[in-house]
């Protein structure tokens, strides 16, 4: 068929006809790039007539140009589904998908750091902040600064381990048996208001056993500010608790004594068995902690709680001896992932 | 401290029931460790009907026991005392004996056995309670059915007590039932005790004390006469084995008895070895001591505190007694001792001489500094009443500007308030804490009150301590629950702490399949040894040899548990920690250095087993790899510099920005005999945490033009390490450098004999602002070409 050359060009109705007509013909994918040619090559039916469209009144060439883009838009994208459906079928390979996949084994978390993070998580949303400190530290911060004298009975509660260094203006040096220390040397640097987390291992001279090990980890929250108060205290405790073990869970806090707070309350709560488990302990921060990091004790007040991190993590999981979560051993690590 | 309910009702007779003991207890603040209830349920009183001999044994006898039910049961005992008629303790099948053993109904040589007649000793009484090694039998009018703890009075239940520290007023029965009555609304009604009559004119001759400050108040009493077959009593026998004590002598037991009602050691001489007059002092040097326990003391002159006689020490005041003067079998004439030790005093003592006694437990807590002649008076009327003595004269010496006084607190309505978060009214308020004992007079201003603290409670010092009191006397349960969050101004954001870069890491480490351990942050002395420390931050008392110093070095722990892990038949253990190392800093008292460390270790395959990966054994660029993605952008910039560490072969220097921040390598020693070796690494925590976008310069943007990457095959000589190819590479191709790969490293004998190794190099080039043309790459290349011939003696290989 000879391309129309000349003469009265056809209405771009026909065209349209036409080329549906000859698309809808093509049988085989051999006639496909002859068909491209006779519309869209370099001597194709539309890109004479594009060619041409300077020949039209300058009012009828956007029109009329728009109206040919569009056909060749539609040629063009019926070759290729037609080439598509016409393409012969790719030979692809048979697999056999139940083999297992290169999989890379995962590692985890050790559940001790999941419970800290989890904690600090909660506190940072009541906006805490969270600090750190040295797991070697002096006497003075560890004991003498939490209104703990050296001859204060609350001493033999922690059997401490000593470093052998030189004492100096601080006291000896020792292994931190709390995580106390940490808010006292926050308070030292930074003015109330001051509501701070801090957490990190702790060091106790024990023997290891199921219920003992002579390193863990704590966690401890201070609030310093105006008008802080016992329910203060109490109800972010029991807010905190339900967070953690469940919207259902029990609370009691019940009188004990710490030299660094006062009143003092030890927190437990209701196991699945009925019985009491101890969690943390707390109190209103004794005006002597607050006077010795050089704040007034008149204007502020503040509370602080400690918890163990491996008792909590006992708690929510169950397992029975302590040892296990030093052991660095991986069958029992995954099985927290 | 282990306190008998029974006991506690004579002091405090009120409506309170066992069941409500331990409740009460621990809102008062006494934690309750444990409950003990003796009612023995399934024993009662039995009449035995009739005995008849076994069939099949003849030491055995087959009763018929009536215990009030409506049938008799058979029980088949080897009692030989077994009597019809007789009337005995006899527990049920199903039931337990106090000591948990388990009672089963049973066949004994072929006779069912429904339960079992029992000794005292089975019920955990006194062996006296038996007719030798047969049953406890009971009075022949003893009701049958009745419960035995019933009918002997035995009906009790024993709470086993942890007090606080502050508490030593609580470790005694007295302590304790004052805050029972005052919890349970009871009326608290201490026994009267009233001075005994002094029938001898002999007293001990006075006191020195030369020790005021140890020893503010020291009185003794001489008693004689003892009969040394004196018994102590059954009842006094019961409360003191309920405490958890054990009864020896009539004179000791009394003196428990009494430091168990009263919490006021006392101490029992035997007045026969006495010498000459006693005296209080601190120890002076090469004084030797033979303690009561059979250990030997050696005090600490100027230390330890002494009770001396004209020969020396005979006591470490407050401890322990001395041997040599020790109550024994035969004491007739004792001399009794009730003093007031400084707390101080004691406390250094006992930790001193790893000696813990019931009397150092109390004086380290304080005992009431009033109490000493009442006492004293207490146990001489007890041994006058149960051992026929008689008693001289109460001989006491004291300094009152050592005696504790008794705080005067002022007390401020608007203090308890605001601390407490609740409005608690004066009059209930001051209710509360009058029930305890405290004096309470008004001030002069409307709000505030002047509180006198009674002399057991030397623990209340300050306005905090009474606002504590009467929050735990109202009840922290009645408590309201409040909600602070923090202000804005309280410097969030100035202290966050680098937790989450630090878990943005660790959840690469988990997805790299490393698992996160903890293990000890102390270790055997030869570990820093081998990782080169000589002078590692030593523990004075190490918990073991094992654990004696604090660790230099992750990678000897990693080591060693990833070989525990391998010896448990894991294949491939990957595995990390973050924990902080120490080295002792130099100057004089400083803290150590102790910075937070990243540590990895690994062995074993570098893929799980698998149908499509090969079995191959990882080695150090495993390791490094994972490194080079940890540390995300910094990578690049990190020069990794050959360095001959401790501990480690095959090994490398970390340095970024000049400093060294990390280490890593194959271990050595003894861990070389691993199968695969062990690639271990540690780097500074915060050298690896990315604080997101900071440095950034300029901000992301989508790249519009498509890559382009030319390799080169170069011929280098081996004096030249890739890192400086890839340097030389970055600083020749300026800005149009994306990335430089490294697709090849390859040497053979031809290369070797020359000193040259060949390294295939990738540059991927790129151009954020138009299409790179081929004229700027080949330019691009060549300057890299150029720069490489010139600087690192390169060749392009042919």
């Amino acid at each position: 068929m000879a391309p129309a050359q000349s003469g009265e060009a056809d209405s771009i109705e026909a065209l349209w006809a036409d080329a549906r007509t000859e698309l809808d013909a093509v049988q085989t994918h051999e006639e496909l790039e002859p068909l491209r040619l006779r519309w869209l090559g370099r001597r194709g039916r539309i890109t004479l007539r594009l060619r041409g469209l300077g020949e039209l009144d300058e009012a009828e060439r956007p029109a009329a140009g728009a109206e040919l883009n569009r056909l060749k838009g539609f040629i063009s994208e019926t070759l290729q589904m037609r080439h598509a459906e016409l393409s012969a079928p790719v030979e692809t390979p048979d697999i056999d998908v139940s083999l297992p996949g290169r999989a890379v084994e995962t590692g985890g978390i050790h559940p001790c750091t999941a419970v800290m993070d989890e904690v600090e998580d909660f506190f940072a949303g009541l906006g805490y902040c969270t600090a750190s400190g040295p797991e070697v530290e002096y006497e003075s911060y560890n004991f003498d600064a939490l209104n703990i004298p050296e001859d204060h009975p609350a001493r033999t509660m922690h059997d401490t381990l000593y470093i052998n260094a030189p004492v100096g203006r601080q006291g000896r040096q020792l292994l931190r048996t709390h995580t106390s220390p940490i808010q006292v040397r926050l308070l030292e640097r930074q003015a109330p208001p001051v509501y701070a987390v801090s957490m990190g291992r702790t060091y106790r001279s024990d023997a290891p056993d199921a219920t003992h090990i002579p390193m863990f980890h704590q966690i401890e929250g201070i609030v310093v500010d105006e008008g802080i108060s016992f329910a203060d205290l109490k109800g972010t405790i029991e807010l905190f608790l339900r967070s953690f073990f469940g919207p259902d869970t029990e609370v009691r806090l019940r009188p004990s004594y710490f030299p660094f707070t006062e009143p003092s309350a030890e927190v437990d709560v209701r196991g699945s068995g009925g019985d009491w488990l101890e969690v943390m302990g707390c109190g209103l921060m004794h005006p002597k902690v607050l006077q010795g990091c050089g704040i007034d004790s008149a204007r502020y007040s503040g509370f602080a709680f400690g918890m163990g991190v491996e008792r909590l993590t006992m708690l929510r999981f169950g397992f029975a001896d302590l040892r296990a979560l030093i052991s660095g051993d991986i069958d029992f690590l995954r099985q927290f992932r | 401290m282990k306190v008998s309910s029974a006991w506690l009702r004579t002091w405090v007779p009120g409506s309170w029931s066992d069941a409500d003991l331990p409740r009460l207890l621990t809102r008062s603040g006494l934690e309750v460790d444990s409950v003990q209830v003796l009612d023995w349920p399934g024993i009662c009183v039995a009449e035995v009907l009739e005995v008849s001999a076994h069939p099949n044994a003849d030491r055995l006898k087959v009763c018929s026991v009536d215990i009030g039910a409506e049938e008799p049961l058979q029980i088949v005992t080897g009692a030989p005392n077994v009597e019809a008629g007789a009337r005995y303790p006899c527990i049920q099948a199903g039931a337990k004996l106090p000591d948990g053993t388990a009672i089963r109904k049973s066949k004994l040589r072929g006779e069912v056995s429904e339960g079992m007649l029992c000794s005292g000793g089975e019920l955990g009484l006194p062996e006296e309670a038996d007719e030798g090694d047969g049953l406890m039998r009971l009075a022949d009018d003893a009701p049958v059915g009745m419960p035995i703890a019933e009918h002997l009075g035995l009906r009790d239940c024993i709470v086993d007590l942890e007090i606080t520290p502050n508490r030593g007023d609580c470790t005694s029965v007295r302590g304790v039932a004052r805050e029972l009555a005052a919890l349970a609304g009871a009326e608290f009604c201490p026994p009267e005790v009233v001075a005994v009559a002094e029938t001898l004119e002999d007293a001990p001759q006075a006191i020195q004390i030369d020790a005021p400050e140890g020893c503010p108040r020291y009185c003794a009493r001489l008693l004689r006469g003892l009969d040394p077959s004196a018994k102590t009593p059954d009842w006094m026998h019961r409360r003191i084995e309920s405490a958890g004590l054990r009864c020896v002598h009539l004179a000791v037991d009394v003196t428990n008895y009494v430091l168990l009602e009263w919490g006021q050691p006392l101490h029992a001489f035997d007045a026969a070895k006495l010498s000459g007059a006693l005296g209080v002092r601190w120890a002076e040097s090469g004084e030797k001591l033979a303690l009561l326990d059979g250990t030997e003391a050696v005090p600490s002159p100027g230390l330890d505190l002494m009770i001396v006689d004209g020969s020396g020490p005979i006591a470490l005041a407050g401890v322990m007694g001395g041997a040599g003067t020790a109550i024994s079998e035969g004491s007739v004439d004792i001399v009794l001792e009730s003093a007031f030790f400084a707390p101080k005093a004691v406390a250094g003592c006992a930790r001193r001489h790893g000696v813990h006694s019931d009397a150092a437990y109390r004086f380290e807590r304080g005992v009431d500094p009033h109490l000493q002649r009442l006492v004293l008076e207490r146990a001489s009327g007890l041994l006058i009443e149960l051992g026929g003595a008689q008693a001289g004269p109460i001989v006491e010496a004291h300094s009152p500007d050592h005696l504790p006084q008794s705080a005067v607190i002022e007390l401020r309505q608007s203090r308890w308030n605001a601390l407490i978060g609740a409005e608690i009214a004066s009059q209930q308020a001051l209710g509360l804490l009058e029930v305890i004992g405290l004096e309470i007079a008004p001030s002069g201003t409307p709000d505030s009150w002047s509180v006198k603290v009674p002399s057991h409670r030397f623990d209340l010092g300050c306005e905090e301590d009474l606002i504590e009191e009467i929050a735990r006397l109202y009840g922290y349960e009645r408590l309201p629950s409040r909600v602070r969050t923090a202000p804005p101004d309280s410097g969030i954001g100035k202290t966050r702490s680098a937790s989450h870069p630090r878990r943005a890491l660790q959840q690469q480490l988990s997805a790299r399949g490393y698992q996160e351990v903890i293990t000890y942050s102390f270790v055997a002395e030869e570990w820093a040894h081998q990782a080169g420390v000589d002078e590692p931050v030593r523990l004075s008392n190490p918990i073991s040899s094992q654990l004696q110093v604090m660790r230099p070095t992750l990678l000897t722990s990693l080591g060693q548990a990833v070989e525990y892990n391998r010896a448990r038949g894991l294949e491939r253990p990957r595995i990390y920690e973050i924990a902080r190392v120490f080295t002792a800093e130099e100057e004089g008292d400083a803290l150590p250095h102790q910075p937070l460390m990243l540590g990895l270790a690994m062995t074993g395959p570098r893929h799980r087993r698998n149908w499509a990966d090969p079995s191959e054994a990882l080695d150090f660029y495993d390791l490094k790899g994972d490194l080079e993605s940890l540390l995300g952008g910094r990578g690049g910039r990190c020069e990794w510099r050959p360095a001959t560490l401790a501990g480690l072969e095959q090994s490398a220097e970390m340095v970024l920005k000049g400093t060294v921040v990390g280490r890593i390598g194959r271990l050595s020693g003894d861990f070389r005999l691993s199968e695969h070796g062990i690639y271990a690494a540690e780097i500074l925590l915060d050298a690896v945490l990315t604080d997101g976008q900071a440095g950034r310069t300029v901000p992301p943007q989508i790249q519009r033009y498509p890559r382009v990457q030319r390799d080169l095959a170069l011929v280098l000589p081996i004096s030249v390490s890739s890192a400086e190819v890839l340097e030389c590479v970055r600083k020749a191709a300026g800005a149009l450098l994306h990335e430089v790969q490294v697709f090849d490293c390859y040497t053979n004998k031809d290369f070797e004999r020359l000193q040259q190794y060949s390294l295939g190099i990738g540059l991927v080039l790129g151009d954020a602002d138009r299409t790179l043309t081929e004229t700027r790459i080949n330019k691009c290349i060549n300057a890299v070409i150029a720069s490489l011939q010139r600087k690192c003696g390169a060749a392009l290989r042919s």
